[in-house]
């Protein structure tokens, strides 16, 4: 006992010794402070902390969510079945980053999806304040991918040539959870995945989905798993047991492709109030013709001219003002070209006042589709004349937005008249092809239309009419026309009513008028 | 009598050597003798620990070193009463777990003596949660969906007073509540339901297990297998549900995933895959060994 207190006794005064000396070295030597301070640049007590901030996605990640999320809303709101909707597509998800988890309860009937991003992507990420989860009351999951299913689709939904496949198998799979992210594959193989839990459907690098999406029913909403499509060169796309061929949701120019048949107008928009840029119609050269409003494409996303040797996309960026709406039109031949449309025009039933002529100026490619010219000079009519041919098209106006408003479109046939000539008006063929016109006098140009009146052989006169109605006699004269019948132009509708000659056009035919 | 100087410094210092080697001596029996004790107390004890343990770390070049040993316990707890009180029950489980080890804060794994790259994959049973035989529900389960919902929407604290009053929820607070943190649901189809057992978990971040190469080539598989574990609602991996040695292997795989974070896990230990795939004996994330030696 003695011993310990001994050695206690010294222990103390030693303990006590070292302190001393230390805050005395300390203090008094600077280079020894110094180098004590050193060491304490390496040595440092307690564990290192660090605050969790609120979990978050890129913003761009995000607005592409949302825009998922209310296309597949709207989707579920349309009355049209077997539909298209395009969302725009996700970018590179990222490793460890954002990622979407669908979930189908159905116990509420209600698709619950899940943001997950933040520190590792493991986050769950709030899109909207306190809610972790976000619900799509009465949408159920599905996926063209899975056994039969994408060759049915295809063949009931894509294919090329008609008749199109009837049977009643299915062509979209059911499915109860879908998962959406980024996956590490390896070199080329690395991109966004989309996991169902189909065998040969979850495979690499297999979300090229293009943004579309489909629902057959309004209640099921598919997405597109698709496959690397080696056939380049090919003019089609193919299906796959684990999905479309990538080339089926991103390659316009596949003559089967989802953007080429939508952009057609043979896919029908599940959204009736999808506003476009762009409408596109084929006319024949030269000539007057039908139309068919063919071509929808969406704000922002350009749009492809559709001729047999015109592929040339027309992107929003170039093609001037974004005030204006497009009108594109493709030749059968090698050209085409774009009008640029200004706000409040309307393309409207015959009887009505158009006003497309209003500063249009049309702008040529050849056919490979780098030459562009302004063709607009070579118009004889400078008037482009456009009339739904049918009373059941929805009208058609460019908005203020520079968008057309197309609501309730699907194929509108229009009638046009859109003349073109090497030279002006060295081709006397008057709009209707019935007579002769007097191509200098360009008063009719600042009107909204003009007519020839032919009888006898001869033009009597010629007429405009303001955006009144109100009608002008600009010209009056004998022209001698060769075997040409004395009509009236029933086909523009303004003459609608007019007499001329103890004639009359009632319901766009002459009648003889009793006299 | 008048006591020298040196004997009342002697007798401080004995004190204080009796004070320390009663400390560690008192805490594994207080740990022994309150095996029956208030959870409460557990979860305080182990807090603490893990506290003195972070506390008392010496960061040497970038290097932490830990000594204070960590007095946890696995809690059991037998849980009854209507789905809503089952649900607060298991989720305050799963906050207390976060709350004992840090919420997240640590930036560094808090098992690891020598702090390493980030540390292996460990792990530690907080909680084993039995829900009561003879407890009646409404309905036959609360199915995952609703627990995540659950979670989602139920606040777990509030803040402030007025209109300043701002609720955070059971996911805010392990995610973003004090440090960083996620959570992942292992349940089966048959979700919470009287006659099983739950255990809440408390995943430490890690760098990879410490394999070497092996480790390399699982990290490659991990990203993808560990995309499989859809919304947090498990038993359902990418819309299948898997069984068996499947189910083991996803797990396993989706446990080496390397993640800088902490997280919690709600795993059914009634399903024998799911309680192999964490418990078993080659289960990846290495069980931290209880304070009882459990």
């Amino acid at each position: 006992m003695a011993d310990i207190k001994k050695v206690i006794s010294y222990l103390i005064p030693l303990i006590f010794l070292i302190l001393v000396a230390m805050w005395l070295f300390v203090g008094s030597f600077p280079q020894l402070k110094e180098r004590v301070g050193d060491v304490k640049k390496y040595i440092s007590f307690g564990a290192e902390k660090e605050l969790g901030p609120q979990p978050t996605i890129p913003e761009d990640h995000k607005k592409q969510i949302e825009r998922l999320l209310k296309t597949m809303r709207e989707m579920k709101e349309s009355t049209v079945n077997n539909c298209f909707a395009n969302y725009g597509g996700f970018s590179n998800l990222g490793e460890k980053g954002t990622s979407l988890h669908f979930i189908y309860d159905s116990l509420n009937d209600k698709t619950l999806v899940t943001v997950k991003g933040g520190s590792e992507g493991e986050q769950i990420v709030e899109l909207e304040e306190g809610k972790g989860m976000i619900e799509l009351p009465g949408v159920k999951l599905c996926v063209i991918g899975g056994g039969s299913v994408p060759s049915s689709f295809f063949n009931k939904v894509l294919k090329e040539n008609y008749p199109r496949d009837t049977t009643p198998t299915s062509h979209f799979t059911e499915v109860s959870s879908i998962e959406v992210r980024f996956d590490t594959a390896g070199v080329g193989w690395d991109g966004n995945v989309i996991k169902t839990g189909l065998s040969n459907v979850d495979t690499n690098n297999n979300f090229q989905d293009g943004g579309w999406l489909f629902t057959p029913d309004n209640t099921h909403i598919c997405f597109f798993p698709t496959r690397y499509d080696p056939g380049a060169g090919r003019n089609s796309c193919e299906a796959e047991e684990g999905g479309l061929q990538n080339s089926c949701t991103l390659d316009v120019t596949k003559l089967s492709s989802i953007p080429y048949l939508y952009g057609r107008g043979w896919l029908s928009e599940c959204n009736p109030e999808k506003e476009y840029r762009w409408i596109e119609a084929n006319l024949l050269r030269g000539s007057p013709g039908e139309g068919l409003v063919s071509g929808k494409c969406l704000n922002g996303r350009g749009c492809f001219a559709y001729g047999k040797s015109c592929f040339k996309k027309y992107l929003d960026a170039d093609v001037g003002p974004s005030s204006n709406c497009r009108l594109l039109l493709t030749l059968e031949g090698d050209t085409c070209g774009y009008f640029a449309v200004p706000p409040g025009s309307k393309i409207q039933h015959q009887g009505e006042r158009n006003e497309l002529q209003k500063d249009l100026r049309y702008y040529g490619h050849d056919s490979d589709g780098n030459t562009e010219t302004d063709l607009s000079n070579q118009m004889v009519n400078p008037n482009l004349k456009i009339v739904l041919a049918s009373p059941d098209d929805p009208i058609l106006t460019c908005g203020n937005n520079g968008l057309w408003n197309t609501r309730g479109l699907t194929e509108t046939l229009f009638r046009s008249e859109v003349l073109f000539s090497p030279d002006a008006c060295s081709d006397t063929t008057d709009n209707d092809g019935n007579g002769k016109v007097d191509c200098e006098d360009q008063s009719c140009s600042t009107n909204l239309a003009c007519i020839a009146f032919v009888g006898d052989g001869s033009i009597s006169k010629i007429t405009c009419f303001d955006s009144l109605d109100n009608e002008n006699v600009m010209k009056e004269t004998e022209v001698i026309v060769e075997n040409t019948p004395g009509k009236i132009d029933c086909l523009d509708p303004i003459c609608e009513g007019i007499e001329y000659k103890d004639q009359k056009c009632v319901g766009g035919e002459v009648i003889a008028l009793m006299t | 009598m008048k006591l020298s100087k040196k004997a009342i410094a002697a007798g401080f210092l004995v004190l204080l050597v009796i004070a320390l080697v009663s400390f560690f001596l008192l805490a594994g029996t207080y740990i022994k003798f309150s095996e029956k004790g208030e959870e409460k107390q557990k979860a305080a004890l182990c807090k603490d620990s893990v506290r003195l343990r972070a506390a008392t770390a010496v960061n040497l070049a970038g290097q932490e070193i830990k000594y204070s040993p960590l007095l946890c316990q696995t809690i059991d707890k037998k849980v009854s009463g209507s789905p809503e009180e089952v649900q607060k029950a298991i989720a305050d489980s799963m906050a207390t777990c976060w709350q004992m080890f840090g919420e997240g804060q640590y930036k560094k794994n808090i098992f690891d003596s020598i702090s390493t790259f980030g540390g292996d994959a460990r792990c530690f049973l907080c909680y084993t949660v039995a829900v009561d035989p003879s407890t009646k529900f409404k309905v036959n389960t609360i199915r995952n969906l609703d627990f995540m919902q659950y979670l989602s929407t139920t606040p777990y604290r509030t803040y402030g007073e007025g209109a300043s009053k701002r609720e955070e929820k059971y996911i805010q607070y392990i995610q973003s509540g004090a440090g960083r943190g996620y959570f992942y649901g292992f349940l089966t189809e048959e979700g919470i339901k009287p006659g099983r057992a739950y255990g809440v978990m408390y995943k430490a971040k890690h760098a990879d297990i410490g394999a070497g190469g092996a480790a390399i080539g699982a990290v490659g598989a991990g990203t993808a297998l560990a995309s499989f574990f859809t919304g947090n609602v498990v038993g359902l991996f990418g819309g299948a549900y898997l069984a068996g040695s499947a189910l083991i292997s996803a797990v396993d795989t989706m446990l080496q995933n390397p993640t800088n974070i902490d997280g919690i896990f709600l795993v059914d230990i009634s399903d024998p895959d799911l309680r192999q795939a964490f418990l078993g004996g080659d289960a990846h994330c290495s069980y931290v060994s209880d304070a009882a030696g459990g």
